[in-house]
């Protein structure tokens, strides 16, 4: 029967260092066997929050819930879930097969059981043959996947990885994400992970929180977060994006088809000019908005082309760099604005130089309204 | 390779200098003879090799290695605690406090003992307390006792144990001690399976500094002992300063330093072995 808890749930959690607030009043449900990233930069309260559902920190407010019980005050010895460090935190002086049964000899298991389940648990990150080997034997990739066992072995109800995939270099990152997706996808117990990285964040997560000083701004699936963000720090975070900010000069009556109750706006944007865009209902002439355009939502043409896109701005190629599968320009308008444009790259359409005529254009509904 | 024998050349210098030859000289006169007046007679004796096996200075050797080893866990178990407190001060706190530890080297060691003489003697503040806690009626006779002579030790030497500690301490990885909390480790099993066995470097280091230089000390059983408690290291300087024997003070000294190299050997072999 599945549990009816969520694996983890966190209510009104507030965490003071000295005069520093690291977690303020965060509220979170993670669900059972949800893939859940914590993003932010360093110092938003990421790691600290990780820790207290570990139990490393306790916090000075709010409850810290795992399959429903209160742990917030429950030291880490005696929490159904195991944490993989930062930089693994493997046992130096311990052969990898003892590094792994650590949990299992502490928990009293019969020295039978932990030679079996370390045993087992090695299979499942195939490094049975490298047992005997110490820590500093192996590398990290391997070190990773001993951090890995050394924790689910243990069969916790959630799984803490801290940074997993930072200490990796960049081949090995990639590898390792579809090792973890697919281990979580085998063991089906929730994992948790904090980290810097956005594109690791909505490589590996169903779900991302994203946070910033110490609460959170966001939380949504990858396409949400990357889609709609909520706030111009979320846009700015996660991807790239063209952040315009402008006046609203003129909404539109309800009279087009405009997507749920949003109405379309004219809107005044210095150095770039007229644009319209979905803004939220009640919205009126004269106030600000924040726009969030993101480049690979720009289409770029050559000068003088017809075009049926509602959004059209002339420019001039100002930089070109050449990725392989993409090509991401620098394209400033006429009015002066710098604009973000990735494109697909195509040998039909060729590389665009430095110095070209350009127009970019852009349907109403890429440009995103986000929070300031 | 080359480059790094290159970079042998002054190390092997220096140990010459400053180890070999002083070696040298203390082989070459404990295989001399006595003077009728003191001094070398430069032929060769092994009288003063002969003299060593007196019952008496088997004694004395064995006494100086039980109060060494004494004085080594005394220091270890109070240095422990010590050492990981200022590992674990946030990083900024943490050179005052070494700092604090190495003060009493600021001052030489015989002050340092007179100022032991003055706490223990019988007229002293330790007595004056104890009488005043009505604990005792009579002054007790703390100075010149075998106890004098431990409190002295551990003393001199506890910053020797504390520094090495500290220093192997201050680079542990406290993210282990997290990871062994987070698998089921209470806070005991978690500092017995790890803390511990990680800093056992820093324990070893300070282990061979405070037993070495425990042995060889002469100073602090004169002082604090009353010159009751004759230790390897008494025995050795009695035979240069006062009998004026070198050749059998250059025997009892290298004597000692077998008996120390063949500890260290055998300690060495079963932490291999461990």
């Amino acid at each position: 029967m599945p549990s009816p808890a969520p694996s983890v749930e966190l209510k009104g959690v507030l965490k003071r260092f000295g005069q520093t607030t690291a977690v303020d009043r965060v509220d979170l449900t993670i669900g059972d066997g949800e893939f859940f990233a914590l993003l932010g930069p360093s110092g938003c309260g990421k790691t600290t929050l990780l820790r207290m559902i570990a139990g490393f920190e306790f916090p000075d407010e709010g409850e810290v819930l795992v399959e429903g019980r209160d742990v917030a005050r429950v030291p880490p010895n005696e929490r159904p879930v195991n944490m993989v460090f930062q930089h693994y935190a493997l046992f130096p002086h311990m052969t990898v097969k003892d590094n792994v049964a650590f949990g299992l000899r502490m928990k009293r298991l019969s020295e039978d059981q932990v030679q079996e389940r370390a045993a087992e648990g090695l299979r499942t990150v195939r490094l049975d043959a490298l047992a005997g080997r110490y820590p500093h034997q192996l590398s990290g990739g391997q070190q990773q996947r001993v951090a890995l066992a050394r924790a689910l072995v243990n069969e916790p109800e959630v799984l803490l990885l801290d940074e997993p995939l930072a200490a990796l270099d960049e081949r090995l990152r990639q590898d390792m994400r579809v090792e973890l997706k697919a281990l979580q996808a085998k063991v089906g117990i929730s994992f948790v992970f904090v980290t810097h990285d956005q594109e690791e964040a909505l490589a590996l997560a169903d779900r991302i929180a994203v946070m910033r000083g110490g609460r959170i701004e966001q939380i949504g699936t990858p396409q949400e977060v990357y889609e709609n963000p909520a706030s111009r720090f979320v846009a700015d975070f996660v991807g790239v994006s063209n952040l315009l900010v402008g006046k609203v000069a003129e909404v539109e009556p309800l009279l087009v088809s405009a997507p749920g109750t949003a109405r379309r706006a004219v809107i005044d944007v210095p150095e770039l000019g007229r644009m319209t865009a979905y803004l939220a209902e009640g919205v009126r002439p004269g106030e600000e908005t924040t726009l969030c355009l993101r480049p690979e939502r720009i289409h770029i043409a050559s000068d003088g082309v017809e075009n049926e896109l509602e959004n059209r701005v002339p420019g001039l190629v100002e930089s070109t760099v050449f990725l392989g599968g993409e090509v991401r320009y620098r394209v400033r308008t006429a009015g002066g604005r710098a604009l973000e444009v990735h494109e697909q790259s195509s040998p039909l359409r060729g590389v665009r130089r430095p110095g070209e005529r350009v127009l970019v254009q852009w349907r109403d509904e890429d440009a995103r309204p986000v929070r300031p | 390779m080359s480059r790094h024998r290159r970079l042998d050349w002054p190390a092997l210098a220096w140990q010459s200098v400053f180890l070999g030859l002083p070696l040298a000289f203390i082989v070459a006169v404990s295989l001399a003879a006595r003077g009728p007046y003191g001094g070398v007679e430069w032929r060769l004796s092994l009288a003063a090799y002969g003299r060593l096996f007196d019952p008496l200075y088997f004694e004395v050797f064995a006494r100086s290695l039980a109060l060494a080893a004494l004085n080594t866990v005394v220091c270890a178990v109070l240095a422990y605690p010590l050492a990981y407190w200022i590992a674990r001060a946030p990083k900024r706190r943490q050179g005052p406090l070494i700092l604090l530890v190495l003060i009493p080297f600021w001052t030489n060691v015989l002050v340092r003992l007179y100022a032991w003489m003055f706490i223990l003697g019988r007229s002293g503040p330790l007595n004056a307390l104890l009488s005043a806690l009505g604990l005792t009626g009579e002054p007790v006779d703390l100075l010149f006792t075998r106890g004098a002579v431990i409190v002295g030790l551990v003393y001199e030497h506890l910053p020797f144990m504390v520094l090495p500690l500290y220093a192997t301490l201050e680079k542990l990885d406290w993210a282990l001690v997290d990871a062994a909390q987070d698998l089921y480790a209470t806070p005991a099993q978690a500092f017995r399976r790890v803390t511990l066995p990680l800093s056992r470097p820093g324990l070893t280091a300070g282990s061979i500094l405070v037993f070495v230089w425990t042995l060889g000390d002469f100073v602090t059983p004169d002082i604090l002992g009353g010159s009751k408690l004759v230790m390897a290291g008494n025995l050795i300087h009695q035979q240069y300063l006062v009998l004026r024997d070198w050749p059998f003070g250059s025997a009892l000294s290298l004597a000692l330093m077998a008996v120390v190299a063949g500890g260290l050997a055998l300690s060495r072999r079963q932490e291999a072995r461990a």
